[in-house]
């Protein structure tokens, strides 16, 4: 009996060191973390900022990244001058976040810096708006509200029967009829546009020319034909990888062609 | 009126003074198994036709006919009637044949025609070599028809491989021509078509030939180019012509609309050509032109301003195989953004040659200011009167570029207004603390903590069902609630017990009893002691508490006589002795 007890004390005893080894070294990581984004922020505003983005590409380098991580390199990008890369970031950023107002300012006013630029015909209003809620959907925050909705419905759907009064039941019954239906039906929607979402981000890839400029060919070849030009910041679909030299890629769904990897900073 | 009173006269005169004779023809004495023969019987000067057997013996049959025509002249104060019966027949078998001669009488005097001796040999094949096409020339001269024929024309028996050649179809003739079709050439074994053409407006021209002269005309033109090497046949074309009416003369023929043009069909022989395989030494500028060419090129603008287009045009004139050759693209300067170039060509046959030119033009737009050098343009053919390849060469041309000083005001021009206003402004400032650190390779949708409503309502759902299931069987069991309402029962009913003590004496053991029988799952009226301490003995309860229960149960079963008896301090013990001994039996599973 007294041994069980002491092995018992043994194991919660490991337990207690154990947590609080892992919570002093973790508390001791993000310390050191913090200190070197306040450095590569410091070096920013010290106008250093190919500094900055050497400190904040050794944060990259972790296994750990945050949208503010990115939302700086992209700006220390755009400070050095080199827009495709500053894109490329805030398009990584707004990935983490997809609704910041910060990081869709500048992506806008980066989008105005462009060479190329193709205009294309106003979609119908709906079409527009569902792009525009498929690009800013937080599929965390999407989840949890489905989760929020669907737990809901099930609570209107149980809380009359568990109500012994027949009158209450009926007058409730009554009352949650249509609302119940009508979040199921939200629900619905909302799972239809989670499921396109992430169906869409799933299968597509997209990288942005970080050179001034490059040739896009017809073929995986350095000799061979150009079909078009891109320029810095230009953002292209992946459709595939060739011998992990070339991509193939979409411009607008329209033009097709080959670009060498080095030449694209993907998304 | 005058139109009719003449025609009375004539017929008249031909029925007092006319004598009538008869006579056979074919329009050809030699022809093949299927071939047709025209037989036209002709009926000079009578006033109908006649009733007639054509019995043309086991060696022909009829195919077509008869068609009929009658037609009136008048020469020199001469009438004549003439009546033709046409009909179309076929040999049966090859040899010397003969078509019998035809027998009838008209009007009590019998009539008679010579025999005709026909021709007739095996089919002939008409894609066959040129030794067939000997023979049809020789049967075309034996026939009528040698006043009409067909030459190809070709000015070379000999050329290269990828040249092209051109084939006139002359015709030769002495009959005047009405119409004629040219034959529609789909393809030809060992040659690509580049072009047919019918000549429009042929020019006629007189050639005499073996001493006869004959009009002639180029009617159709055969562009071919040779794909294969050796020793190739241009298969004969067939040309469907309408012949002007031989009795075109007759002021009768246009008099009386009576006028029919004959149709006949020509073959033009097959065409031997030998094709050569070009010289293996072509520089790598060549691109399958042969034949003599010149090349030139031109910028449309000299200097520009960068983002604006310039057209390079490259020009190549001359004679020969236009249709097979490209230009090779000149490998032009990365800051020159070059365009696919648009490619022209006009080219047409004259005099048995392909003459015209073929421009390249490509669109070129500088993107940055400089001093643009354009590679030397290079064109390489194969000169067939030098007999070898020949490089012509372009170069010199520069293109100078300016700064276009417009370019942000043109690209102002597409922007919206909000688009204008933010070229003015800054990019917002840095983020100075990250506030979730998430992993590179965290995925939303593989997270199950964004899961957690839904779990919540999955347990909610099992809970209810689990809860639905429990009540559904409760009620299914009223001694179960019983024994697990009554506690509950028996404690308020003691807390709601009258003030008027006999009253509530009475009631507190009716609680008591109804408790245990509930317990027991037994009425009140049939509960004994002896049953409630069997059963908590079997229960294995505290020896304490059964005593307790049998003392409680005796004392009420005592004073149950003498209930006026009871004082009020006795029945608040009893009152608290009940809840006591209640509360432990609750505790007993």
């Amino acid at each position: 009996m007294k041994y069980n007890n002491r092995k018992k004390y043994s194991i919660g005893l490991f337990v207690i060191i154990l947590i609080l080894t892992v919570s002093i070294f973790g508390k001791n990581l993000n310390d050191e973390r913090e200190s070197l984004f306040k450095n590569g922020v410091s070096k920013y505003s010290q106008n250093k900022y190919t500094e900055a983005v050497e400190i904040f590409h050794q944060l990259e380098n972790t296994d750990f990244v945050s949208f503010e991580l990115y939302y700086d390199i992209g700006n220390s990008y755009y400070r050095i001058g080199k827009l495709g890369k500053a894109i490329q970031y805030w398009e990584k950023a707004k990935i983490i976040k997809p609704s910041n107002d910060d990081v869709d300012f500048n992506l806008k006013l980066a989008n105005v810096k462009l060479q190329d630029r193709v205009v294309l015909p106003k979609p119908f209003l709906i079409f527009k708006y569902y792009k525009s809620i498929k690009q800013n959907i937080d599929i965390k925050k999407m989840l949890n509200y489905i989760g929020l909705l669907f737990f809901v419905t099930i609570l209107l759907f149980i809380l009359p029967k568990i109500f012994d009064n027949t009158s209450v039941k009926k007058r409730l019954l009554k009352f949650l009829f249509i609302p119940k239906y009508l979040l199921i039906l939200i629900i619905f929607f909302l799972f239809l546009i989670l499921f396109d979402t992430t169906n869409y981000k799933n299968n597509n890839d997209f990288g942005i020319v970080i050179e001034n400029k490059i040739k896009v060919k017809t073929e995986p070849k350095e000799d061979a034909d150009t079909i078009f030009i891109l320029h810095e910041g230009s953002k292209v679909k992946i459709l595939s990888k060739f011998d992990r030299k070339w991509y193939k890629v979409s411009y607008f769904d329209d033009k097709i062609g080959w670009i060498e990897i080095e030449k694209i900073g993907e998304i | 009126m005058l139109k009719k009173i003449t025609i009375s006269l004539v017929l008249f005169t031909v029925i007092i003074f006319a004598k009538p004779t008869v006579n056979v023809t074919v329009d050809r004495k030699n022809v093949d198994l299927r071939t047709p023969i025209r037989l036209t019987i002709q009926f000079n000067d009578f006033k109908d036709y006649p009733k007639y057997n054509l019995d043309l013996g086991s060696d022909f049959q009829v195919v077509g006919g008869p068609s009929q025509s009658s037609n009136f002249s008048w020469v020199n104060g001469k009438t004549t009637s003439t009546k033709k019966a046409i009909y179309q027949i076929v040999a049966k078998r090859k040899g010397n044949l003969t078509i019998p001669s035809l027998d009838f009488k008209y009007k009590g005097k019998n009539y008679k025609t010579n025999q005709i001796n026909i021709q007739v040999s095996d089919r002939m094949h008409r894609n066959s070599s040129s030794a067939n096409s000997k023979n049809i020339r020789k049967q075309r001269k034996n026939n009528n028809n040698s006043q009409i024929f067909i030459e190809p024309i070709c000015k070379k028996t000999s050329v290269y491989l990828g040249e092209s050649l051109v084939i006139s179809y002359r015709l030769f003739t002495r009959v005047s021509i009405v119409n004629y079709n040219i034959p529609m050439v789909t393809s030809i074994s060992g040659f690509m078509i580049d072009k047919q053409e019918r000549v429009e407006n042929p020019k006629v021209k007189m050639q005499t030939i073996n001493g006869i002269e004959y009009k002639t005309a180029d009617l159709f033109n055969l562009v071919l180019t040779p794909t294969e090497i050796g020793k190739l046949e241009i298969p004969m074309q067939k040309f469907r012509i309408e012949l002007e009416n031989a009795g075109g003369g007759d002021p009768f023929d246009s008099f009386f609309n009576f006028s029919r043009n004959k149709v006949i069909n020509t073959i033009a022989p097959a065409k031997n050509i030998s094709v050569l395989r070009l010289p293996n030494d072509e520089p790598k500028t060549f691109t399958g032109a042969v034949g003599n060419f010149q090349l030139s090129a031109k910028l449309s603008d000299s200097e520009i301003e960068s983002n604006k287009a310039v057209t390079l045009q490259i020009i190549v004139v001359g004679e020969g195989n236009f249709k097979n050759f490209t230009f090779p693209k000149p490998k032009f300067h990365s800051q020159l953004q070059v365009f696919e170039p648009k490619m022209k060509e006009n080219i047409s046959v004259k005099n048995n040659k392909i003459v015209g030119n073929k421009t390249w033009e490509f669109v070129i737009i500088p993107e940055e200011k400089g001093h643009y050098k354009i590679p030397p343009i290079k064109f390489t053919y194969y000169d067939l009167r030098k007999k070898r390849y020949v490089t012509l060469t372009k170069s010199n041309l520069v293109l100078e570029v300016t700064q276009n000083k417009h370019l942000l005001e043109e690209r102002m021009k597409n922007m919206t207004r909000e688009e204008v206003e933010l070229l003015n402004k800054d990019i917002r400032y840095l983020h100075l603390n990250e506030e979730n650190l998430e992993s590179k390779y965290y995925s939303a949708i593989k997270d199950f903590r964004n899961y957690l409503f839904f779990i919540l309502g999955i347990i909610l759902i099992f809970v209810y069902i689990i809860y639905s299931l429990y009540m559904s069987y409760i009620l299914n069991n009223p001694l179960l609630i019983r024994r697990q309402k009554a506690f509950a029962v028996a404690e308020n009913e003691i807390n709601q017990l009258p003030d008027e003590t006999v009253i509530a004496f009475k009631k507190i053991s009716n609680i008591f009893n109804k408790y245990l029988a509930d317990k027991l799952n037994l009425q009140s009226g049939e509960l004994y002691l002896k049953e409630i301490t069997e059963y908590y003995q079997n229960k294995k309860i505290d020896e304490k508490l059964l005593e307790k229960i049998e003392l409680t149960w005796r004392n009420i079963e005592e004073k149950k006589f003498a209930p006026n008896l009871v004082s009020e301090k006795e029945l608040d013990n009893i009152k608290v002795q009940i809840i006591d001994i209640m509360k432990k039996i609750e505790k007993i599973k």
